[in-house]
């Protein structure tokens, strides 16, 4: 058994490396940063609570993935929070999505990909970041940058496509991996 | 429309249900847009994570964690309340306003015993009817509650016996049952039985359908008629119509014991949902001069207030909607 300064330091590094992109993670399905915090939160007090057994989980990093995702996965499928319509298809959407997380934490594709967001046409490029980066409504960009909804539809397909074509190469050679 | 115009909505979250729908088919048409799905998203993510990362600060979190945690160690008497202390204090007050209004309530007649008879060992049936507007609250011989919604009515003995406890409920009624593993608690009903050892739970009943939401513990229902049962835990519900099967789903309705609370509670909800939920509370009808108001999202809470109340706030909510209200009848407008 660890003494209690240990646990500190334990629990210390989980914040520093995971506690961010978990978050992340989390906020993907919640949409909110206050509720995606708050939902870590709990799960690391949960680890905290039963950090006698740590020793048994063999892989904590995909074992803090996995909790966030169906903690999340339960969370939304209560309180509906995308709307109160019937949308079952949307939670199995989150599900399937939520099954590739591992490849988010692949710093060389981010890479790749920051530079082929840098290398977008300026306008595609602005729309793509204020709809990523700043989570903007559609509605919301076509206002501020005075341009219609459609245009900023547009301007997110191309810069995916653009990101896809670019990247499709890195992709393949991974996915054979 | 296009794939990848379903897919950008869906991450942009500007998708509706039917846009959600037809992306969940294509994806389950074959394992190669499967793979693709996951591959946009996968960028679609990527590209922002480090950026969406600076959002969180992880020393801060850390900090709050060792607030938790330490004071949990160092003394677990502190004054200080731990954060699901607080909770549960909130949980208090808040239930407090229902107490002063159950209390109101009993000052009324608000009940009446329709039938006593006598059976052998002197145990006698009787059955309680709410004819009020308001809900009873009845106290049974082990110390469980039966909360009745109006025109609900229970019969229960005047003493259990020792290996079973069985009542019968029609109509509408929020149960709090006393745990006791060895005297199983029973509730029979018109068209299906209730087996509980020590819960909360709602349950609707008449002639021709019944439903049951489980708040805590679990329970097992049984269709009289066939004899097919479904264990429900925590959050799940039951709908029974006669003649169909048992439908359990998990419980998406949070405002199904505002006629026991008083409290309504929304979020995120379109207001076609508020307005339904409004009209089941207060027993009025609510129409609109636009239907464009139903799709109006509301994030609100709204406790012991009267129907003209909730009106004037969600006139005042969406500053465009006005309301007029004739009776039991409102009408929103533009």
């Amino acid at each position: 058994m660890r003494e209690s300064q240990d646990w500190e330091a334990f629990f210390e590094k989980i914040y520093l490396q995971f506690y961010a992109s978990l978050c992340v993670f989390a906020k993907s399905f919640v949409y909110d940063d206050d509720e995606a915090e708050e939902i870590v939160q709990s799960i690391i007090l949960k680890l905290w609570e039963h950090k006698e057994s740590t020793a048994e989980i063999t892989s904590l990093k995909s074992y803090l993935y996995r909790a966030v995702r169906n903690t999340c996965l339960n969370h939304i499928k209560h309180e509906k929070i995308k709307n109160q319509y019937q949308d079952t298809s949307w939670i199995k959407l989150k599900e399937i999505e939520s099954e590739f997380i591992d490849p988010y934490q692949n710093t060389e594709l981010e890479e790749h990909i920051n530079e082929a967001i840098f290398n977008l046409p300026e306008r595609c490029r602005e729309v793509f970041e204020m709809s990523r980066f700043d989570g903007l409504k559609n509605k919301e960009i076509s206002e501020k940058l005075d341009i219609s909804v459609k245009a900023v539809e547009a301007n997110i397909t191309r810069a995916l496509a653009t990101l896809r074509k670019k990247i499709n190469n890195y992709i393949h050679s991974e996915d054979n991996i | 429309m296009n794939t990848e115009n379903l897919i950008i909505k869906y991450l942009t979250d500007e998708n509706s249900a039917e846009d959600n729908a037809a992306l969940m088919d294509w994806i389950l048409s074959s394992e190669e847009n499967k793979k693709e799905f996951a591959a946009i998203c996968r960028y679609w993510y990527t590209a922002g994570r480090t950026n969406s990362e600076k959002s969180f600060d992880a020393h801060k979190a850390f900090s709050e964690f060792k607030n938790n945690t330490t004071q949990e160690i160092i003394s677990p008497q502190n004054q200080t309340l731990t954060p699901q202390q607080k909770t549960t204090n909130t949980q208090k007050s808040r239930i407090m306003p229902l107490w002063r209004y159950i209390a109101a309530a009993a000052a009324v007649i608000v009940f009446v015993v329709i039938s006593v008879f006598v059976n052998q060992n002197n145990i006698t049936q009787q059955t309680i009817a709410n004819t009020s507007a308001t809900e009873k609250e009845i106290i049974l011989p082990d110390g469980s509650t039966v909360y009745l919604h109006s025109h609900a009515s229970v019969t229960y003995p005047s003493e259990f016996s020792e290996d079973n406890r069985t009542i019968s409920i029609n109509g509408h009624a929020f149960c709090e049952i006393a745990r006791n593993e060895q005297a199983p608690f029973i509730i029979s009903t018109p068209l299906i039985s209730v087996e509980v050892l020590g819960t909360t739970f709602s349950i609707h009943t008449s002639n021709s359908k019944a439903n049951v939401i489980v708040e805590s513990g679990s329970v097992q229902v049984t269709k009289l008629i066939s004899n097919q049962s479904v264990i429900l835990e925590k959050n799940e519900r039951v709908d029974y119509e006669k003649n169909n099967n048992l439908r359990t789903s998990i419980n998406s309705d949070i405002n199904y014991l505002s006629w026991k609370t008083g409290i309504l509670t929304f979020d995120k909800t379109p207001l076609h949902k508020v307005f339904a939920d409004i009209e089941r509370h207060y027993n009025c009808s609510i129409i609109v001069s636009d239907e464009q108001i139903y799709s109006e999202i509301l994030t609100s809470t709204f406790e012991q207030l009267s129907l003209e109340d909730v009106c004037t706030m969600i006139s005042s909510a969406f500053p465009a909607i006005s309301y007029l209200r004739e009776g039991n009848t409102i009408t929103f407008y533009n």
